[in-house]
């Protein structure tokens, strides 16, 4: 009878149901509390309260106290928290609402994780989670946060993947910390020579920034003020030689226009580009001129907020706007870096005549304002005359520099001037701007930041929300003449900084000018950490790739270049890192293994060598069927070794003993047959 | 596939060494999952020029990477033994165990034999450790039957990647022909049968089992007991001789070739149950009459090589 072929073998039983062990979903657990943590303070408490509340339902229910939800119930849940998180963000794509919604799916595929595939799967989204932390916040803080999610991700992966109980905690952290010091060489030479593209592949995302602080296009009276409430970075900056008196520092910003007697705004964005300012030409021979970085935090505008007034700038695709207004190609959607130069000069030749606009005043508002002007003119006999006058008034008469203004009514200048007489730079520069057009001079409101703050521990400037400013410019005689008010009233604004400029008690509102002196010391640490995290690391992109690759011997690298280092070194790597593990094994192999080792070669000089197939045993016979007299002495060295492999754990004197016996073999030479 | 895989590595004598070349390994679908994963990370790191997210990608994929090397190193190096895999009889489970020995100084993790879907449960082993997992082997048809291939595989550390070794163990697994069931039922009856045979006609022969009545044969030596039991109408069985008995092909009257061979089985599993002599006669075969596991298996044996041809002959 020809032989049929049968089924295949299997293991004997029905198969066991697969369910996840207690330790197994702590791991998972604590991989959730370590991704969700960055996303606390910016998704809504309700998420992280269905979060904690899936994770206890989950252990819970492993140690027996309560039962799982039915698929029923999970149904409705999945669809109730993709509804919630609709109806909260109008959407489910973006970053709030993506992290969200993925938050929402690790909670809930945590409450049905039975097999070794459903418990790697919430590892997987879990790393997720932890990425789109990133997409968010990329500070040096991130750095512990990657850590602690591979190093616990991966453990929980390693312990997910097992079908039955986890194994000690101690052995698992072990293994898996090992395996990562084997990975992080590649993961480097993957991060430094992955081939980065300069632009993004598809439009950035608008979420995620919304709440964000900063200058707009626009300014109606409080808006700088609630910004200089807060102590976060606009951007940083080093400066190649000696930083210029604090005085100079105007970072030029948004150049507004146009006035309707209570709101300033820039003219349209399609005007702006489409005229750009001619580079400067004839500089003062004595003219102090500036070579800086600024590394911009993201602000989702396209202002790079050069140092008045810029000269160069290596920024790609950047243009200087007819209002010498320094734009990037694209919005700022990232922490980016740029350098330029710049003279501080407080004014500027410019041959096109201004804008029409630059004399509007709105006829309806402001009517005390306007005659005020039209007399204070008068008086003065000529334009400059005028204006120091206007500084003048500010500065003699009973004005204040207040963060807290009274509100102003529906003629804002006349209401500042006549009634209040207390502002912030907004209100100073508008009411100036307004009476120096009101008498014919066309002048324009400038906003950016003033100022800035030296790091003593490091060599860099942070310049703050807090120090956003607002100043005029005035057209005279073919130049665009920086006057800034504020400076009138309170000349310590722009030479020591809003923190002088403020009496004692608002101050101490401000979030970190007020604190102690130590903290004061610890921020600018962390600060400049910060910034040295941000240059080196954060910064690293096709550029920095480029000049590795110069450094490397390329003369104008490409893209295939770089790619094809990249190829070479990882799998060098890789060569190498199977070279060593294999050798690694070689060495680590049992020392009575390698006594039999090399008793098999010794015998297989005879003539006859080891077939893989044969046990210590049947090769024994097989010499000893060769050489009848080899047979006393190789019988009892193969009864040695097979005690000792199989039937006890041999003492290491054993052992040695058997490799003394092998070594004393004595074998009769392979040609003499006998 | 399965040819080529054996083509390449040819057959396996009792004990195996997984050598590296023959560990195997793939991406499992969690493994392509999460390459899915990996490559949209990379394209939102791209995209965002995040190089943090830049940094957990390729963390993540470095991991994956050297864990290949750590799966296929868990596997290879083992030395395997196929122990057991004795002959049953058609319809029963052939039970083998993979003997599996970790002759190396690392550890071992979550090795299992079996096909995917009905894989043992995973054992991790200690250095020097050995275990013994348990496959076992549906039969239906009798005859000799080649081992089928046994699969030994792993996913340690991450369920990423899956490594497994095909074995081709070198050797024929017996299955005889399944015993009548009616004289299962019969079975215990014997003994009080026996009390019967010594009235029968016969009363100097050995009463040895029972057997198909062949037509007009005399009442008397009917098994009417077993037949009240439930059975199949039976004749007791008489044979003259020094207590042994001869199993005939051609005393059956069973027309259909497994029926003959499933009875012959069954008289013989009883005749060797009560330690008797029994010889064995099929068409070109002769066992002569003889006693314990060797001659019982031989008989058993040939009943399950026994092919219709060689009654040509």
């Amino acid at each position: 009878m020809k032989a049929r072929p049968l089924q295949g073998w299997r293991a004997p039983g029905t198969p066991v149901v697969e369910h996840s062990s207690v330790a197994q979903l702590l791991w998972l657990c604590l991989l959730i509390a370590i991704v969700g943590a960055p996303h606390l303070d910016t998704l809504p408490f309700w998420i992280s309260g269905i979060v904690l509340i899936a994770a206890t339902w989950r252990l819970g229910a492993a140690l027996g106290y309560w039962p799982l939800p039915g698929s029923i119930l999970r149904g409705t849940l999945t669809l109730a928290s993709t509804l919630a998180v609709g109806f909260t963000w109008r959407q489910i794509s973006g970053l709030d609402a993506g992290s969200a919604l993925l938050l929402l799916m690790l909670a809930l595929k945590l409450l049905e994780t039975h097999s070794a595939r459903d418990r790697s799967l919430v590892v997987l989204i879990a790393w997720f989670v932890l990425f789109a932390a990133f997409l968010r916040e990329q500070s040096l803080g991130g750095v512990p946060l990657l850590a602690a999610g591979v190093l616990i991700g991966t453990v929980a992966l390693l312990q997910a993947a097992r079908s039955r109980q986890a194994m000690p905690p101690v052995t698992g952290l072990l293994l898996t910390a090992r395996l990562l010091m084997h990975a992080v060489p590649l993961a480097l030479a993957l991060f430094l020579l992955f081939p980065r593209l300069p632009g993004p592949l598809w439009a950035l995302p608008s979420g995620g920034q919304n709440g964000r602080t900063g200058l707009s296009s626009q300014m109606s009276p409080g808006d700088i003020t609630s910004l200089a409430q807060s102590d976060e970075p606009a951007f940083r900056v080093r400066f190649d030689g000696a930083p210029p008196e604090r005085a100079q520092l105007y970072w030029r910003g948004p150049v507004l226009e146009s006035f309707d007697g209570r709101r300033w705004r820039a003219l349209a964005d399609s005007a702006r580009r489409q005229k750009t300012a001619a580079p400067l030409r004839q500089l003062p021979a004595d003219t102090p001129v500036h070579s800086y970085e600024i590394v911009l935090e993201a602000h989702q505008q396209r202002w790079l907020l050069p140092l008045e007034t810029a000269l160069s700038w290596d920024a790609a695709d950047a243009t200087l706007s007819a209002t010498r207004e320094l734009l990037s190609a694209r919005p700022i959607a990232s922490r980016s870096a740029w350098r330029g130069r710049s003279a501080t000069l407080p004014r500027f030749r410019d041959a096109r005549a201004p804008e029409p606009a630059t004399l509007a005043v709105s006829a309806a508002r402001n009517p005390r304002s306007a005659a005020l002007a039209g007399k204070m003119r008068a008086a003065a006999g000529s334009d400059r005359a005028y204006l120091r006058n206007i500084l003048g008034m500010f500065r003699q008469q009973a004005y204040y520099y207040t963060l807290e203004p009274p509100a102003l009514g529906d003629h804002p200048v006349d209401d500042f001037l006549f009634r209040t007489r207390s502002g912030f730079c907004e209100h100073y520069a508008s009411a100036f701007a307004m009476l120096a057009r009101a008498a014919g001079i066309p002048a324009r409101v400038v906003t950016g930041y003033q100022g800035g703050e030296p790091n003593p521990l490091a060599d860099y400037w942070i310049v703050r929300q807090s120090d956003a400013h607002a100043w005029t410019e005035v057209w005279l005689d073919g130049y665009w003449e920086r006057y800034d008010p504020t400076a009138a009233v309170a000349p310590e604004r722009v030479d020591e900084g809003i923190g002088a400029a403020l009496p004692g008690s608002v101050r101490a509102d401000l979030p970190l000018l007020g604190t102690s002196p130590w903290f004061g010391q610890l921020a600018f640490g962390w600060d400049a950490l910060n910034a040295q995290w941000d240059r080196w690391v954060l910064a690293f992109g096709p550029e920095q790739q480029n000049a590795l690759l110069g450094r490397l011997g390329f003369d104008s690298p490409s893209l295939r270049d770089l790619a094809l280092v990249c190829i070479v070194t990882v799998s060098s790597l890789l060569l190498l890192y199977t070279w060593l593990s294999l050798r690694e094994r070689d060495r680590a192999q049992d020392p009575l293994e390698q006594s039999w080792q090399l008793l098999c070669r010794r015998l297989a000089r005879l003539g006859r060598p080891r077939r893989p197939n044969e046990t210590p045993g049947e090769y024994a016979a097989a010499v000893i069927a060769a050489r009848p007299e080899l047979a006393a002495a190789l019988a009892s060295l193969t009864a040695l070794y097979l005690r000792l492999r199989y039937e006890c754990v041999p003492g290491r004197a054993e052992v040695l003993r058997f490799r003394r016996l092998v070594r004393q073999l004595r074998l009769p030479p392979a040609n003499a047959r006998g | 596939m399965q040819r080529w895989f054996r083509r390449r590595q040819g057959p396996d004598g009792d004990v195996i060494e997984l050598h590296q070349r023959r560990v195997y390994i793939l991406p499992t679908r969690t493994g392509l999952v999460f390459g899915l994963v990996l490559f949209t990370m990379l394209l939102g790191a791209l995209n965002y020029s995040n190089n943090m997210g830049f940094a957990l990608a390729f963390l993540l994929t470095a991991v994956t990477v050297i864990s290949i090397h750590h799966t296929q190193r868990n596997l290879a190096g083992l030395r395997l033994t196929i122990e057991g895999c004795a002959a049953v009889f058609a319809g029963e489970l052939v039970e083998c165990g993979v003997r599996i020995v970790n002759e190396g100084r690392s550890r071992r993790w979550q090795i299992s034999a079996g096909p995917a879907g009905a894989a043992t449960p995973p054992v991790d082993l200690a250095a020097g450790g050995s275990a013994v997992l348990q496959l076992c082997l549906p039969t239906s048809r009798r005859g000799p039957h080649a081992c089928p291939v046994i699969r030994v595989s792993t996913r340690y550390p991450f369920g990423l990647f899956e490594a497994w070794a095909w074995l081709y163990p070198d050797r024929e697994l017996m299955v005889y022909p399944k015993p009548a069931l009616q004289l299962a039922t019969a079975l215990p009856a014997t003994s009080a049968d026996l009390e019967h045979a010594g009235e029968s006609l016969h009363g100097s022969d050995e009463f040895v089992g029972l057997r198909i009545p062949v037509p007009g044969e005399s009442p008397a030596r009917m098994a009417w007991k077993a037949l009240a039991r439930g059975g199949q109408l039976l004749a007791k069985d008489f044979r003259s001789g020094a207590g042994s008995s001869w199993f005939d092909w051609d005393a059956l009257n069973a027309t259909d070739t497994e029926t003959r061979l499933s009875l012959l089985t069954r008289l013989i599993i009883d005749a060797d149950a009560a330690g008797r002599a029994y010889g064995l006669r099929l068409p070109g075969i002769e066992l002569p009459p003889g006693n314990g596991r060797e001659h019982f298996h031989r008989c058993l044996r040939s009943l399950a090589v026994f092919a219709p041809e060689t009654r040509s002959t």
